[in-house]
């Protein structure tokens, strides 16, 4: 399938009135979008018409999107290219009743609701949606250890989805079966039967419910990034107290280094017992002497007498018969064989070389590293509050409105720990009698599922169900295996040429930076190697990114010869907007402003195309604009 | 659009280190195929009631698990 964005509009919503036609664009359209003109509303509206999401939104969600108070309607509408034929997908805001409804337009067929063909169903649905846009918190997700968000992009890419759909299908196809043989047989299987229909409601409320607070995760996620953003931003104009911030900051960096550096060296120390107890390096020095007691030199050992036994004459020269040889054989089992001695004498040796022979003051420099750490602790402590209360004492001092955004963070962190907490019980595996753990609740449900064959009659059938399930998971791991090394093995490739510091193995965290091109990496590589076209939608493509990183990406962008739309803002242009201009085909360059005598000005001075014009807001289709665009000239001079 | 060949690969394998039968995994991928290109869906049970027949005739059932 080759999908392709032809563009779209929004009308009487809080991502202000805009219609964007991206028909005739070249692979690349770069769209500048300041803050406060709705980048991340649009964003979310791209996504919920490719997804169908919003079919589930509630009234609170739905009213979010209100323009105003006043306003009572609004609209939003993609259109799309799916092979040869156009679709259309319009989203009607009725903001009295808090509804959205859909309106599907394909080929020469239109559909209320949110009815799409089956060719189409496979790309269009919440699964693979949310991937159409591709932001900073997605980015972190995909490279998240646990993987999970990065299997689910290669499941929805390579279509591996269709197993779990199929198993899915399956289980209804088995049940029907056993239904039919419990009416034929008998009338008292209906409690094993309701007990496995209850568990299967149970485990889709909480798979559902995981994916709510999943969903509400990233949301707030996402807001409360853009909260700290606006907040450093601020911070961040005063030269004074930036200047004291990276002071601070790099004093933190110093003292946790410190602290790190001696709790390694005190972790070796006390991985040895005698530094920590000064009795049980007596009680081992008396093992030691005890052992020296036994004084069993290697020729009494049991291969000496056993090989004696087979001489036939003593070492005294008196011949051995056969009660001789009888008793030595076993007088020679109660001797220590060769390796028994071997593991005494090694014993022994350590206990010398670790215990008896240690530096004398082993517990006391134990102590006196424990006190360096919590020394070590506390400076760092100290330091932390002192650049918490300078931040603190700042964002007082910005006033209301940062106050207001502080306070809505503090809540968000609050809100996305709870959220978070949901998640780890639902996920949780370490209770066999949880109610609430989706792991748990699979596993009851497929012993009743066994328990209902058995009743049932549909046992083999049951078997060939398992059989079936068992080389689906198989067939997906060899599959995700396949990929991930052809995957894994392009993103190194990649990131050799872009990564000035490659993430190291030993370290703990990388750079913002560092995260959004290995994730720019990750998803370029599956989406080269899918044979499916989808248009990459991206949130400030360069944004965090050094300026040896924002050129790699921006090659990378290009080479993979996709449709690609960025959402820009005007800090973006050096060394990555400057790369693509200068590629045989360059990008389309639009900027989106608020109207101003300035930008007026300029857009008359540069001769630019007006694509769209609002009453405050014009989009322009110009290159020189978009180069010489800045955000400070929406304010008149 | 057939599925992946990473999808189809591992499908084989699977099914090899499983015994599943190749006729098996040559009726499961024409399913896989026609659903990937849109010619069939999942939301009609009668066909899929269809296409589970055939596939579970050679189907090798799997020993019960011992817990």
């Amino acid at each position: 399938m080759n999908i392709g964005l032809l563009g779209w509009a929004s009308e009487g919503l809080r991502a202000k009135d805009l219609e964007v036609s991206l028909g005739s664009s070249p692979k690349i359209t770069l769209l500048q979008m300041a803050n406060g003109t709705g980048k991340t509303t649009t964003l979310e509206l791209l996504r919920a018409a490719m997804s169908g999401a919003a079919t589930k939104w509630d009234a609170e969600k739905v009213n979010a999107f209100k323009a105003g108070p006043q306003t009572e309607e609004g609209s939003f509408r993609i259109d799309l290219s799916a092979d040869k034929n156009k679709l259309t997908i319009y989203m009607k805001f009725n903001f009295i009743n808090g509804i959205v409804k859909y309106e599907v337009s394909y080929g020469s067929g239109k559909s209320m609701g949110f009815n799409l063909p089956p060719e189409l169903k496979n790309f269009f649905n919440e699964d693979f949606g949310e991937f159409f846009v591709f932001d900073g918190e997605m980015a972190k997700q995909l490279l998240d250890r646990r993987g999970q968000v990065a299997e689910k992009v290669k499941d929805q890419m390579f279509q591996l989805y269709f197993l779990d759909r199929l198993e899915g299908q399956l289980d209804k196809y088995w049940e029907r079966a056993a239904h039919k043989s419990v009416a034929k047989t008998a009338k008292g299987l209906t409690q094993s039967e309701n007990k496995v229909n209850a568990l299967e409601t149970t485990l889709i409320e909480m798979k559902d419910k995981h994916k709510k607070l999943s969903e509400e995760q990233r949301q707030k996620k996402i807001r409360l990034s853009e909260l700290e953003n606006e907040i450093s931003e601020g911070l961040r104009v005063d030269k004074e107290f930036r200047e004291k911030n990276e002071a601070l900051a790099a004093k933190v960096e110093e003292a946790k280094n410190v602290s790190l550096m001696i709790r390694r060296d005190l972790f070796k120390k006390i991985k040895s017992p005698v530094y920590i107890a000064p009795g049980i390096a007596h009680e081992l020095s008396e093992l030691k002497n005890n052992l020296d007691v036994l004084k069993l030199p290697d020729a009494t050992s049991r291969v000496f007498f056993k090989e004696l036994i087979d001489e036939g004459t003593c070492i005294c020269g008196r011949p051995i018969d056969s009660a001789a040889k009888a008793a030595i054989q076993e007088k020679a089992e109660s001797i220590l064989s060769e390796e028994d001695s071997g593991v005494m004498n090694q014993i022994k040796s350590a206990i010398s070389s670790r215990v008896i022979n240690r530096p004398t003051d082993t517990v006391d420099t134990v102590t006196l590293e424990m006190k360096k750490l919590l020394d070590a602790n506390q400076r760092l402590r100290v330091i932390e509050t002192e650049r918490a209360d300078l931040k603190n004492r700042k964002e007082q001092d910005l006033g209301e409105v940062f106050q207001i955004k502080r306070a809505e963070a503090n809540q968000l962190s609050g809100e996305i720990g709870i959220v978070e907490e949901k998640l780890k019980r639902l996920n949780a595996k370490d209770d066999p009698n949880s109610k609430v753990s989706i792991y748990w609740i699979s596993k009851s449900l497929e012993a009743a599922r066994e328990e209902f064959a058995l009743a049932s009659d549909t046992l083999d059938l049951k078997h060939k169900r398992d059989a079936l399930i068992q080389l689906f998971t198989l067939a997906k791991k060899y599959a995700r295996e396949s990929i991930d090394k052809k995957v894994g093995d392009m993103v190194s490739a990649r990131l050799e040429k872009i990564l000035v510091n490659p993430i190291s193995g030993a370290s703990t965290k990388a750079s913002v930076g560092q995260t959004l091109t290995a994730a720019y990496c990750f998803l370029g590589a599956l989406l080269e190697m899918s044979v499916h076209q989808i248009p990459w939608v991206v949130d400030s493509p360069a944004g965090p990114l050094d300026s040896f990183s924002r050129q790699g990406i921006a090659n990378v962008i290009y080479d993979l010869d996709r449709q690609f739309l960025g959402f820009t803002i005007d800090t973006e242009t050096q060394a990555f907007v400057d790369v693509l201009m200068a590629k045989p085909a360059p990008p389309r360059l639009l900027a989106f402003a608020k109207k101003s005598g300035l930008v007026e000005q300029l857009a008359k001075d540069e001769k630019a195309a007006i694509g769209f014009e609002s009453a405050t807001h014009i989009l322009v289709d110009s290159q020189s604009f978009y180069l010489k665009y800045k955000v400070s000239q929406e304010t008149e001079a | 659009m057939p599925i992946a060949n990473e999808f189809s690969a591992g499908l084989k394998k699977a099914a090899k280190e499983l015994g599943q039968s190749d006729l098996l995994v040559q009726k499961l991928e024409n399913w896989l195929n026609q659903l990937s290109d849109g010619k069939s869906g999942l939301d009609n049970d009668t066909e899929i009631a269809k296409q589970f027949d055939v596939l579970l005739e050679h189907v090798h059932p799997a020993t019960p698990k011992e817990d």
